[in-house]
């Protein structure tokens, strides 16, 4: 590894710790690694309902630096029933989270991204474009992702969501919250609808020409139409 | 009072998860002459089945659910004790736990709170369990089902060395064995040779109903 590359530790669901994660933490600061303390709070689990999980998504944040002795925070309030980061509800809390948290205290942050659907699907760089805008505007200083088709497929992850979710972040940025709250009630909708039925999408050897390492014309098309998509919400990107 | 208001009573104190209003209806129906399993079977049941249907609805979150859970065993022991001699109401014995190497327990919590809401007696090995707790624990209790969740497709190879563990001693037999966790598919649960996948807690409930009857 480089000396600037992260080693991760985990809080557990709720503001918890275990042994385990207390000699990682022991063994990083000792070698004065770059720590990554990561935690996924739970909409609709120990915590409750939004508020309260919001609640405790700022907490973890303090924890990570307290307890861990953290570089920085990995976030990614995960919703109890989907196991995805880009419903209404993860969205929330983590907007209200990070605002709050940036509000009070100079550390970093990062936001993890687990869709529903799949790589070559335009439901996945949708659900990608309204997490990178909620993390955008509420002013993240990290974006860690795709973990596309809930990020437990193996192979079901590729550059391009990535890409996207990139795209999205620099095209919304420095856009009133109100302008990006309007356009995110807009995405969310257009997806929230199909968990149930969603596209688990493609491998990534589907996806791309594993040889030359580009994508297919069929996902190049996909993301065009993503692309479409965001554009007709006023979301504009200098190569869409 | 007569049974129907009993009845409603039950219901509502676990629609509201209320333990301690569960318990008291609980009596005052026993020592009114209500059947106990009626009034498991009409009251407590169809509450915690409805309170079920709003978790899966979000309208309430896992404190509530937990909460429901701890009524509803608080319920059931004053029933099964008014029951004759070997008449209780458990429809199950189930082990469940997280298997070793993985620490991602929630998804478990959810569905040992769902089983013991539903009258099976639980035994929650917690996390990062070795294998073998699995089977032994299973033994011990005579468990009719073993649940295996994992998080992380790192850890879900652990479910297929519970079966083989089971094959091992002669005993694979003995138990019905559901995994669960996000990575988990039917295929998956198949080719290991589960004998059956739970995409979440209400379907692991439905399937421990169906292996069981």
């Amino acid at each position: 590894m480089r000396t600037s590359d992260n080693h991760e530790v985990s809080q557990l669901n709720e503001l918890k710790t275990d042994l385990g994660a207390l000699l990682f933490t022991s063994h990083y600061n000792l070698a004065a690694n770059n720590v990554m303390v990561e935690q996924m709070p739970i909409f609709g689990g120990f915590a409750g309902g939004l508020e309260e999980t919001t609640i405790v998504n700022v907490a973890t944040h303090l924890n990570s630096f307290v307890t861990f002795g953290g570089t920085w925070h990995l976030d990614g309030p995960v919703h109890m029933r989907w196991g995805i980061t880009t419903t209404r509800e993860a969205l929330a809390i983590a907007g209200h989270a990070i605002m709050a948290v940036n509000s009070q205290w100079p550390i970093l942050s990062g936001n993890q991204y687990y869709t529903m659907a799949g790589p070559c699907t335009v439901m996945c760089l949708l659900e990608t474009a309204a997490q990178a805008i909620t993390d955008t505007s509420s002013g993240r200083e990290i974006m860690s992702g795709v973990a596309a088709a809930k990020g437990v497929i193996t192979d079901k992850t590729t550059g391009l969501e990535a890409r996207f979710m990139g795209e999205c972040a620099h095209a919304t940025a420095g856009m009133p919250t109100e302008q990006t709250n309007e356009i995110l009630d807009a995405l969310v909708k257009m997806y929230e609808g199909d968990y149930k039925t969603a596209d688990q999408g493609k491998f990534f050897h589907e996806c791309y020409d594993t040889e030359k390492v580009v994508p297919t014309d069929e996902y190049l098309e996909v993301y065009d139409k993503a692309c479409e998509v965001m554009k007709g919400l006023g979301v504009n990107y200098p190569t869409w | 009072m007569g049974d129907a208001e009993f009845i409603q009573e039950a219901i509502d104190s676990l629609v509201t998860y209320d333990k301690d209003k569960a318990v008291d209806v609980a009596n005052r129906a026993i020592a009114a002459g209500m059947a106990p399993d009626e009034l498991m079977a009409k009251g407590f049941v169809v509450g915690i089945r409805q309170l079920g249907d709003k978790f899966d609805e979000g309208e309430v979150y896992l404190p509530e659910l937990m909460l429901a859970a701890a009524a509803m065993e608080a319920a059931m022991a004053v029933c099964n004790a008014a029951l004759p001699e070997g008449k209780s109401e458990v429809r199950g014995k189930v082990v469940i736990g997280t298997v070793e190497g993985d620490v991602h327990d929630i998804g478990k919590a959810i569905v040992c709170a769902y089983l013991r809401a539903n009258g099976y007696e639980v035994w929650d090995l917690g996390r990062d369990v070795p294998v073998e707790d699995f089977v032994d624990k299973a033994e011990e209790v005579g468990a009719d089902i073993i649940g295996a969740s994992a998080l992380l497709t790192a850890t879900m190879r652990k479910q297929s060395e519970i079966v083989a563990e089971l094959k091992d001693r002669g005993i694979r037999d003995k138990y019905k064995f559901v995994v669960g966790g996000a990575p988990c598919t039917q295929d998956y649960a198949d080719s290991i040779g589960a004998d059956a996948y739970a995409a979440d807690a209400s379907d692991g409930l439905k399937k421990i109903e169906e292996l069981i009857a």
